[in-house]
C-alpha cells in the first residue's frame, strides 16, 4: 500500500478505506509540518494546521479532482488552515527560535572536513537566516518557502496561494530582497572567501541596484 | 552603458523561472554588468541558504492524532459528508481559545477583591507622528472601583468630585475623560494642549456630546446603545454580587442588569471582530472612525484616532479610552496623559518594565543628548555598557517614574500586554502634563504658555512652583474640591490616630516602617541602569567582562539555565545609593526635562514633565540595544541560550518583536548588534506610579 500512489490511495480512501488516507497522512506529514513550520514560524501552529489540513482535506476529498497534486492541494488547505487559526488567535510572536526550542531541531553542518569555526559559521549563519525568513512578511515567507523549501514552481505557488504567477515572482524578488538585507553581514562575508574581517560597520543598506545604475 | 535588469528578474533568473528571451537578455546584460552579477550572485546565495535550512520533523502522534480523529467519526456518521463535517467541527473546536472570557473573569473578580489600590499614570506623547496605541481592552466607568476595603464598591464621579458607596440609589455619573474634551473643542486649535488648563472644570468633563452620540448612530458606526447611566448602576450592582458578578463575566447569568449584559455581549462582539481584523490586516469587519465621519462631528480625527483598526466604535463612550490612542496637536506634539490605576503598584512596577523590555524598550532618562556615550564608545571601540531600566524600589509617599522613548508598535505593544494585565482596574485619559506645549493653570487661571515656559527657562525654582502647580491642577484639585481635600486631611489626620487594631501608635509606626523597608526590597532587573550610565562618565565606566559578576552586559546577557524567557531574570537586589538616586530620574532634574537642576524631589515635590521628541532622542532609542563584544567569548561565556549568532538572533531585549528588525555588523573578532533605526519613531511614555495614598482616603473620606 505505502508503494501506491497518491491518487490510488485517495480512491481506496472514498471507496471507504479509511486507512488509506492514513498512508497519505503518513507520507506527507512530515513535509507538511516542516514547511508550515517555516510559513507560520510556530510548531504549535504548524502542527494544529497540519492536523487541521489534514483532517479537512479527508472530509472534502470528494472534491479533489486531481487537477493539481495531492499535496499541493492539502498545502493550500493547510494555508487556509493558518489563516483561520491566525484569525482566531492574533499571535504575537513569530521566532523561529522557538521553532528551534521546541522542535527540538538545531542546525548543524555535517560536511566532511569541516574545521570547527566553519560548523560555527554555518550554524551561525542557519540561525541567521532563520530569524531573518522570520521576519519576512509573512506573504513574502510563505511564497520563499514554497519555492525553496518544496521547490514548486512559480506557477504551483500562484495555484497555491490563488494569486497571479507575476505577484509570486515579486513576493520572492522582495523576500530574497530583504533577506540579503538582514543578512548582508553573513552574504558579504560569503562572498568575500570567509574573511572574518567586515570591511565596514556602518549599517548602511545596500544600495537598490537600479538605483546604482541610474 | 548597459540598463539595469528589473531585479525581479535577476532574482527570477536564479529559479530560472524567465522566458527563453528574458533569459537571453539576463546572459548578455549580466556579461556586461557586474553590479548585476553580485546581486544575482547574492540572490542565489540567500536562496541557497534557505534551502539547506533544517526541516522540522513532525511530532509523533500528529498522524495517529489525525486519524484517530477520522475513525472515531467514522463509525458514528452513516452520511460521509456529516462524517466530515463532524471532524471538521471537533478540530475546530479543539483550538477555539477562551482568552477572552478568562481575561474578563479575571478582571471581575480584580474588580471585586482589589484591597490596595494605586494609580498609575502613563503619559503618552507623540512627535513626529502619532501615537497608536491598540489598547485590547477598554475598561469603562463600570469598573471604576477603587476600595481600600474590598468589601463594597466606589464609584468616581468625576463631575461631582466626589465619590459614592456603589449601594447609593444615585446613579453614577460617567466619568469624563480627555477624549471627550477633544470632542467638544475646537479642531482649529490647540485644543489638546490648551485643554490642559480646562480641563479640570466641570464645564470640559460633561460626558460624550449626544450630537456625537447621534452622529456616531447615524454614521451607522454606533451600535451599542447602552448609555453610561444604565452601564455605571448595573455594573455597580453587579458588583455587590462578586459571586453573581464572577458568573455573569463567564457568560453564565444575565441577572444583574441589562446594561451590564449588553455591555459584555457588545464587547465580545467587539474583541472577535478585533481578532479577526487585526489577524486579516484589514479594517474591513470593523466599524472605524473615518475622515469623514469625524468631520461631520467637528473634531480633528487626530484626535479621534484615525486608525481604529480593530475597535468598534461602541468603544467610544463616556469613561472609555480610545483604543488606539492618536491624540496630536497641530504641531504634533501634543501629550496626552494615560492613567490607569492598578491593584498593586508594586508588582505593576515590576510588570511594567518587564512589558517594557519585553517589548524591546529600555526605560531611561532620555534626552537630546547621547545619552549612554553610544556614539563615542561605538567609535572608540569600547565595549558598550548597557543595563536594564532603572529599579523601581517604591516608597509609598512618593512618585515612581519610569521613562521610555520607543517606536510607537513596541510601545503600544507594551501597553497592550499592561491593559491585558489582571492588575489593571481602569484606564482614563487625562490632561497632558507637558511643560513645554501645555498651557499652566495657576491660582488666577490659565497663563500664556510662552510667559511660563519662559518664565521656567529664567528661573528654576519658578518652573517648579509651575509645574507643582500644574501637577496640582492637572491631577489633584481636578479630583478633589476644597471641600474633598479637607475631607482627605481630617481622615488623614484621623488615621494617624487611630489605633483600632489595638496597636500603638509607636507600634503602628514600626510596623510601617518595616513594611516600607519590605518594600524597598523590591525585584529589580540589575544593579546597573542606563541612568547609571548617565552618570558616570564615559571613560571611568568598566568594561565588559564576561562571566564577572557585576559587569552590567554581563547581568544582562546570562540568564539562569532554567530560565524560559530570553530576558533576564528578576533578581532582588538591594538599591545603592546611587542606584536610588537614579531610581526616578525625574525626581532629580533628568536630562532633556528643560528645566535644568529643578531638584524636584529636594524641593518635596513630584511632578511629571514630559518633552518633546526630537530626532536625536530617537536615534538613542535605535542604539540602546547596540552591543559589541567578543563573539568568541560571548561564545563561550554565555552558552547557546545566549549565544548571539546573527541578526534578529541576539537575546537583546526586542528579539522576536514583530516588526523589528536588527542589524549585526562583524570587525575582527568582534561583532555589533544593534536595532535597526525605527522610521516612524515618535513615543515617549513616562510611566509614573502614584500611590494611591492621595486617593483612597479621599475615598472613604467622602463616602
Amino acid at each position: 500500500v505505502t508503494h501506491a500512489t497518491d491518487q490510488e490511495l485517495i480512491d481506496r480512501t472514498l471507496r471507504g478505506s479509511p486507512e488509506a488516507f492514513g498512508h497519505l497522512v503518513e507520507r506527507y506529514q512530515h513535509r507538511l509540518f516542516g514547511t508550515l513550520c517555516r510559513v507560520t514560524g510556530s510548531p504549535e501552529a504548524a502542527q494544529d494546521a497540519s492536523q487541521d489540513a489534514f483532517i479537512h482535506a479527508y472530509q472534502k476529498l470528494t472534491t479533489y479532482r486531481g487537477e493539481s497534486a495531492f499535496y499541493s492541494w492539502l498545502f493550500r488547505i493547510a494555508l487556509n488552515a493558518v489563516a483561520s487559526a491566525g484569525r482566531r488567535e492574533k499571535r504575537r510572536f513569530t521566532s523561529l527560535d522557538h521553532v528551534r526550542e521546541t522542535a527540538g531541531f538545531e542546525p548543524s553542518d555535517d560536511r566532511p572536513g569541516s574545521e570547527p569555526w566553519q560548523g560555527l559559521d554555518t550554524q551561525d549563519r542557519q540561525h541567521a537566516v532563520q530569524q531573518a525568513l522570520a521576519g519576512l512578511a509573512e506573504e513574502y515567507r510563505t511564497a520563499l518557502v514554497l519555492k525553496e523549501m518544496e521547490d514548486f514552481s512559480y506557477e504551483q505557488i500562484a495555484d497555491v496561494l490563488e494569486i497571479p504567477i507575476g505577484t509570486v515572482r515579486s513576493r520572492i524578488h522582495r523576500a530574497r530582497q530583504d533577506l540579503r538585507l538582514r543578512l548582508q553581514g553573513f552574504v558579504r562575508h560569503s562572498l568575500s572567501g570567509g574573511s572574518h574581517v567586515e570591511e565596514t560597520l556602518s549599517p548602511t543598506p545596500p544600495v537598490p541596484y537600479a538605483s546604482q545604475k541610474s | 552603458m548597459t540598463q539595469p535588469l528589473p531585479e525581479e528578474l535577476l532574482s527570477a533568473s536564479v529559479d530560472g523561472e524567465h522566458t527563453p528571451a528574458e533569459a537571453a537578455l539576463v546572459q548578455r546584460v549580466l556579461s556586461l554588468d557586474p553590479e548585476g552579477r553580485r546581486l544575482r550572485e547574492e540572490f542565489a546565495l540567500v536562496s541557497q541558504w534557505v534551502k539547506e535550512l533544517p526541516r522540522p520533523t513532525a511530532p509523533d502522534g500528529l498522524a495517529q492524532s489525525v486519524m484517530e480523529q477520522i475513525q472515531s467519526r467514522a463509525g458514528r456518521a452513516a452520511d460521509p459528508a456529516l462524517e466530515h463535517r463532524l471532524v471538521a467541527d471537533a478540530a475546530m473546536a479543539s483550538h477555539q481559545p477562551a482568552a477572552g472570557r478568562s481575561r474578563r473573569r479575571e478582571w471581575s473578580i480584580v474588580g471585586v477583591a482589589s484591597s490596595i489600590s494605586c494609580a498609575l499614570t502613563i503619559l503618552a506623547m507623540t512627535s513626529l507622528a502619532r501615537v497608536d496605541v491598540p489598547f485590547m481592552r477598554s475598561v469603562g466607568p463600570s469598573e471604576t472601583v477603587i476600595d481600600e476595603t474590598g468589601l463594597g464598591t466606589v464609584g468616581w464621579s468625576e463631575n461631582r468630585s466626589r465619590f459614592r458607596g456603589s449601594n447609593s440609589a444615585d446613579a453614577l455619573a460617567p466619568d469624563s475623560l480627555m477624549f471627550n474634551a477633544a470632542v467638544s473643542s475646537s479642531p482649529t486649535s490647540t485644543a489638546l494642549s490648551a485643554s490642559t488648563s480646562s480641563l479640570p472644570t466641570e464645564a470640559t468633563m460633561s460626558a460624550f456630546p449626544e450630537q456625537a452620540r447621534e452622529n456616531l448612530v447615524r454614521g451607522g458606526v454606533l451600535h451599542e446603545t447602552v448609555t453610561g447611566q444604565e452601564r455605571m448602576s448595573s455594573s455597580a450592582d453587579g458588583l455587590n454580587q462578586p459571586a453573581a458578578a464572577v458568573a455573569l463575566s463567564d457568560g453564565e447569568g444575565d441577572q444583574l442588569g441589562r446594561g451590564r449584559v449588553k455591555r459584555k455581549m457588545t464587547d465580545d462582539a467587539a474583541d472577535s471582530k478585533v481578532g479577526e481584523a487585526l489577524a486579516a490586516g484589514s479594517e474591513s469587519s470593523v466599524h472605524v472612525v473615518t475622515e469623514e465621519l469625524s468631520m461631520e462631528l467637528g473634531v480633528d480625527s487626530t484626535m479621534l484616532g484615525r486608525s481604529m483598526a480593530g475597535r468598534s466604535v461602541s468603544q467610544l463612550l463616556p469613561g472609555d479610552v480610545l483604543p488606539y490612542l492618536e491624540v496630536t496637536d497641530p504641531q504634533a506634539n501634543t501629550t496626552a496623559c494615560l492613567e490607569v490605576t492598578v491593584v498593586d503598584v508594586q508588582r505593576a512596577a515590576g510588570r511594567v518594565q518587564m512589558l517594557l523590555l519585553q517589548n524591546g524598550i529600555v526605560a531611561n532618562p532620555s534626552g537630546p543628548i547621547d545619552t549612554y556615550g553610544f556614539i563615542d564608545r561605538f567609535e572608540s571601540d569600547e565595549r558598550l555598557q548597557e543595563g536594564p531600566p532603572p529599579v523601581t524600589a517604591l516608597r509609598e509617599d512618593e512618585l515612581i517614574a519610569v521613562y521610555a522613548n520607543a517606536p510607537r508598535d513596541q510601545v503600544a505593544a507594551a501597553l497592550d500586554g499592561l491593559a491585558n494585565e489582571d492588575m489593571v482596574v481602569q484606564w482614563r485619559l487625562l490632561p497632558p502634563l507637558n511643560f513645554d506645549s501645555a498651557a499652566i493653570a495657576v491660582d488666577e487661571g490659565p497663563v500664556d504658555a510662552e510667559r511660563a515656559i519662559a518664565a521656567a527657562r529664567d528661573d528654576p525654582g519658578e518652573a517648579l512652583a509651575q509645574l507643582k502647580v500644574a501637577y496640582q491642577q492637572g491631577y489633584v484639585q481636578r479630583k478633589l474640591s476644597d471641600e474633598a481635600k479637607a475631607e482627605v486631611a481630617a481622615y488623614d489626620l484621623a488615621r494617624r490616630n487611630e489605633s483600632d487594631d489595638g496597636l500603638s501608635t509607636k507600634e503602628k509606626a514600626l510596623a510601617e516602617l518595616e513594611e516600607l523597608q519590605q518594600k524597598q526590597q523590591v525585584s529589580s532587573l540589575a544593579p546597573s541602569s542606563p541612568a547609571k550610565a548617565v552618570k558616570r562618565s564615559v571613560d571611568s565606566a568598566p568594561a565588559y567582562e564576561p562571566g564577572v559578576p557585576g559587569s552590567p552586559k554581563d547581568q544582562r546577557l546570562e540568564r539562569p539555565a532554567d530560565a524560559g524567557s530570553p530576558l533576564p531574570a528578576i533578581t532582588a537586589v538591594p538599591m545603592t545609593a546611587e542606584q536610588r538616586q537614579w531610581q526616578a530620574p525625574l525626581n532629580n532634574g533628568f536630562p532633556g526635562n528643560g528645566v535644568p537642576g529643578n531638584g524636584l524631589q529636594n524641593n518635596g515635590f513630584q511632578s511629571v514633565v514630559v518633552i518633546p521628541v526630537d530626532p536625536a532622542a530617537l536615534q538613542n532609542v535605535a542604539n540602546q540595544n547596540r552591543f559589541f563584544f567578543d563573539q568568541g567569548q560571548a561564545d563561550l561565556a554565555m552558552g547557546d541560550n545566549t549565544r548571539e549568532s546573527g541578526p534578529e538572533a541576539n537575546d537583546l531585549p526586542n528579539a522576536g518583536t514583530p516588526g523589528q528588525q536588527d542589524f549585526s555588523v562583524q570587525r575582527g573578532l568582534q561583532r555589533a548588534y544593534w536595532n535597526k533605526p525605527p522610521e516612524n519613531v515618535s513615543v515617549r511614555v513616562l510611566l509614573v506610579l502614584q500611590p494611591v495614598k492621595h486617593l483612597a482616603p479621599a475615598k472613604r473620606a467622602i463616602r
